[in-house]
């Protein structure tokens, strides 16, 4: 409550006052005139009354100093005074000036993007609709634990007997000779179970999902084009579903386009995705394990819950199959965990060193501050002979080091937009 | 505990406030004599450091100056306690007593030894 209220005393005294100059100039003088009046009683000649009573003051100009600094907020006052003093040193060492703000300016700058990476990578959730509930259902084998992927048959039985999830979906990839008017080319695509954009959270654009039982063995060929593969490869035309893409010689009807925001890291570069059927080679085999797993926790189910609960279905199957699921199995862990986990402690490591980049570019432009205010000690000892509290002197000389940061940060931030 | 300069500070106020309390109104050059004088001349002190402690006090409210004559005719400033003054000085005297009473405990044993 005091300090509050010296805060407001001290604001309005920012405004410049000639009575209060006046009033502080008489009450010093009042106070050395009764000094000497006691000193004269004491039998000191004059002159000496007058020194001995200014030394114990401490001198006249330092303590009115002292006082008006009390008195108002003298950063507020001398900010624009300082500002045009490092102005004016600016603009005399001006290679020294472009030295600084480069050092600044590459260590703000690599700090920065090495923080946006990381927080895109690691800080930011994946990109569907929450996240957190989604998981990596894979199996595995051995200890200690290696994940492996599903076998279709063994996805089925998951699905089917699982109490933990909402829902269960799967993507394998696979590539395709789309073919073209210039010849056949090929790209890359993925194949998944019908749910799996619903399970991400995940709608086209244009046109629609997969339907429930699009993916079932009868049901006629459909593909969802990614957005890229709408502007390569159909010239992101607005017709484009209903029209038909023959992948490696059998005609897909095109029936959706995603976002453009959307991305499964796994199948980052997929273009084509189309329905996984039972059929495949590979799917036809429960020993055959290609499929990755994606699930959505129910509510109030946690990942160990869902982990544990696999292990028994899988154990349950191996028990049933023992030719085919002998030593298999499960493991759930979060979407986000599998994506980013091998990548996290290298993203940390670049982070740790971007920071150590910041803190050696701060240091060395402290070093070259602190050569160059060598050459002004004389300049410093004549203030504070004049008055200058130290406060006052920190003050003076600090904006230009601040100065800096401005033109260096503005620089780090323009270089980045180019990105 | 502040540093040296925070401690400084806050025992100059306890004593400006104390000299005040025991003498009545009083002007700078009186309360820094007084101060001298109190400690048995063991402290000394620049009297210009004075005048912005009390500045800082009558923006916190615990002193109010108004201008009056001294004993010689001369025109000053003249300091005193207020209420909210007076209920500090009693607080912070307390506090003070049982800072020292405590560290006395810390440097008795000692001297015992000795």
């Amino acid at each position: 409550m005091k300090a509050l209220r010296a805060w407001m005393a001290r604001l309005l005294g920012t405004w410049p006052s000639a009575r209060r100059e006046r009033e502080l100039a008489e009450e010093i003088e009042s106070h050395l005139q009764m000094h000497v009046d006691d000193n004269l009683r004491a039998g000191m000649p004059p002159d000496v009354a007058r020194r001995e009573a200014l030394v114990k003051l401490g001198g006249v100009a330092a303590t009115k100093q002292a006082w008006r600094e009390r008195a108002g907020i003298p950063l507020l006052e001398h900010l624009p005074q300082d500002l045009r003093f490092a102005g004016r040193q600016l603009a005399r060492n001006p290679g020294f000036a472009f030295t600084a703000v480069l050092v600044l300016a590459l260590g703000t700058g690599a700090s920065t993007a090495i923080f946006a990476f990381v927080d895109a990578a690691l800080i930011r959730p994946l990109p569907y609709r929450d996240p957190a509930r989604l998981v990596s259902v894979t199996e595995s084998i051995g200890t200690p634990l290696r994940r492996t992927p599903l076998s279709h048959a063994d996805y089925l039985d998951w699905k089917k007997t699982n109490r933990v999830l909402d829902s269960l979906d799967v993507v394998t990839g696979g590539g395709y000779m789309l073919s073209t008017p210039a010849g056949t080319e090929l790209v890359a695509g993925a194949r998944v179970s019908a749910g799996f954009f619903r399970t991400l959270g995940a709608a086209p654009v244009l046109g629609r999902d997969f339907l429930p039982g699009e993916d079932a063995p009868g049901a006629p060929d459909a593909v969802i084009l990614s957005h890229s593969a709408w502007q390569r490869w159909f010239g992101a035309a607005r017709d484009v579903v209903g029209r038909t893409a023959t992948l490696s010689g059998v005609p897909h009807t095109i029936v959706g386009v995603l976002p453009p925001s959307f991305h499964f890291a796994p199948r980052g570069r997929a273009e084509f995705w189309t329905p996984l059927r039972g059929t495949g080679p590979c799917e036809a085999r429960r020993s055959c394990h290609n499929l990755g797993g994606v699930g959505r926790l129910k509510d109030g189910i946690s990942a160990v819950t869902a982990d544990a609960e696999m292990k028994t279905i899988a154990k349950e199957l191996e028990r049933r199959y023992p030719d085919s699921n002998r030593g298999q199995g499960a493991s759930v862990v979060a979407l986000s965990e599998e994506i980013v986990g091998e990548v996290r402690p290298i993203l940390l490591l670049l982070l740790g060193g971007a920071a150590l980049l910041l803190v050696i570019a701060m240091v060395n432009v402290a070093s070259l501050l602190l050569v160059r205010s060598e050459s002004r000690r004389r300049e410093i000892a004549v203030r504070g002979a004049m008055g200058a509290s130290r406060g006052r002197l920190v003050r003076q000389f600090s904006p230009r080091a601040w100065c800096w940061s401005p033109p260096a940060a503005g620089w780090a931030w323009h270089s980045r937009r180019g990105r | 505990m502040g540093d040296k300069a925070d401690v400084w500070q806050g025992t100059l106020a306890l004593m400006v406030l104390k000299t005040l309390e025991a003498l009545g109104p009083l002007h700078g050059y009186g309360i820094a004599r007084r101060i001298e004088q109190t400690s048995g001349h063991l402290l000394s002190l620049n009297y210009g450091t004075l005048y912005p402690a009390l500045l800082k006090l009558e923006q916190e409210g615990s002193i109010a100056s108004e201008w009056g004559m001294s004993e010689n005719n001369r025109r000053a400033k003249f300091y005193r306690l207020t209420r909210a003054g007076r209920r500090q000085v009693g607080r912070e005297a307390r506090d003070w007593e049982q800072a020292t009473a405590i560290l006395a405990r810390f440097l008795a044993p000692s001297r015992e030894r000795a």
